[in-house]
């Protein structure tokens, strides 16, 4: 699974998630691409199992490129813990993602296996997306 | 050689971000004209009239504008889309003189099924677009480049190439496409994937025999 290998602190805030992905919004490396439609964490557990899914299809024809990475470690209390006595441990990794975020790309594949790959990997995340062609004018 | 393509726009005198919104609700987008000789124009595009422009592929076009008895040349620029609906939010038009060289990104049309892909490789694109330089009246629509004769670990650079009319700006050095070997992990994934798909199988007949005992 993605994770960092070493960060600065190991607690973070949770911050807010408003807005849309101006950045990483366009196919730049792939023919086509999964769009998110909505803003959320996806947890490095959801990525690797979407990866999974798109790696069945294409990996005979194709290659693939993951566009986002769990920066983001979320801490969770014990269980049964009473509250207070600081901040609980980092429990998982997070990826923040805003709508119009590029979360995979794949290239070499047929438009209906790319569909169908980006079909079973949504199914794996939280969020709605959609599949999108690389620009041919202006991307 | 490519043909110029109609476009009908309206010179725009509203600025701002809440006029432009409005606009965009009429369905007509914010677009601008520049030129090295000219002042910046500012204009109103009407979006169905764009696409089907877009649609043509051609990158050289007329614009008509409704002051002006003569069409200005232009090329398409940058445009602006909208993360996530796709919608187009604006368009820069670059003007130019048909006997004047400008630079271009044009895109590269793959011509022919590689023999490295029978053989079981895969084909790994890294550039779908060259930026290159001719004269405004000669931008070619796509470059072909022909890829039927590569095999396992071969590549196509810029420089392998030549093209007429046109000087490649990219880099020599730049590889356009490669085919790769089949990667071991792949293989060994599949391997595993077979293995584990047999294992289930066999667990699955297991438990059917033991219902049948019982």
């Amino acid at each position: 699974m993605l994770m960092p290998r070493k960060v600065k602190y190991r607690r973070q805030h949770r911050g807010r998630r408003t807005g849309i992905s101006f950045r990483g919004s366009e196919v730049n490396f792939g023919d086509y691409g999964l769009k998110a439609l909505e803003a959320s964490w996806i947890t490095s557990r959801q990525i690797e199992a979407a990866r999974v899914a798109i790696s069945r299809v294409v990996r005979k024809h194709g290659k693939m490129w993951i566009r986002i990475f769990p920066h983001k470690p979320v801490s969770k209390k014990p269980l049964e813990t009473r509250m207070g006595k600081g901040k609980g441990g980092p429990e998982f990794w997070v990826a923040v993602v805003k709508p119009g975020r590029i979360l995979f790309e794949v290239e070499g594949v047929s438009e209906e296996m790319a569909k169908e790959a980006f079909r079973l990997a949504s199914n794996k995340l939280p969020i709605k997306t959609k599949m999108v062609a690389r620009r041919e004018i202006g991307g | 050689m490519t043909e110029a393509v109609k476009l009908n726009v309206t010179r725009r005198e509203e600025r701002g971000k809440e006029k432009m919104k409005k606009l965009r609700s009429t369905g007509n987008i914010p677009a601008i004209f520049y030129m090295h000789t000219e002042k910046p124009i500012p204009l109103s595009v009407n979006l169905r009239e764009l696409h089907k422009v877009l649609k043509t592929g051609e990158r050289l076009i007329d614009i008509y504008m409704d002051d002006l008895k003569r069409p200005k040349k232009a090329i398409f620029k940058e445009i602006q889309y909208h993360p996530v609906t796709d919608e187009i939010l604006h368009i820069d038009f670059q003007g130019v003189d048909l006997q004047e060289e400008v630079e271009i990104e044009v895109r590269i049309n793959f011509k022919g099924a590689p023999i490295g892909l029978k053989e079981g490789g895969l084909l790994d694109t890294h550039l779908y677009e060259l930026l290159v330089k001719c004269k405004a009246g000669e931008i070619p629509h796509e470059l072909y480049v022909d890829i039927s004769n590569l095999h396992i670990n071969e590549s196509l650079r810029v420089g392998d190439l030549v093209f007429e009319g046109v000087e490649v700006v990219t880099p020599a050095d730049s590889l356009i496409v490669s085919i790769a070997p089949p990667t071991k992990v792949s293989l060994e994934e599949e391997k595993a994937e077979l293995e584990g798909e047999g294992l289930e199988g066999e667990e699955q007949e297991g438990k059917e025999e033991e219902s049948k005992e019982e």
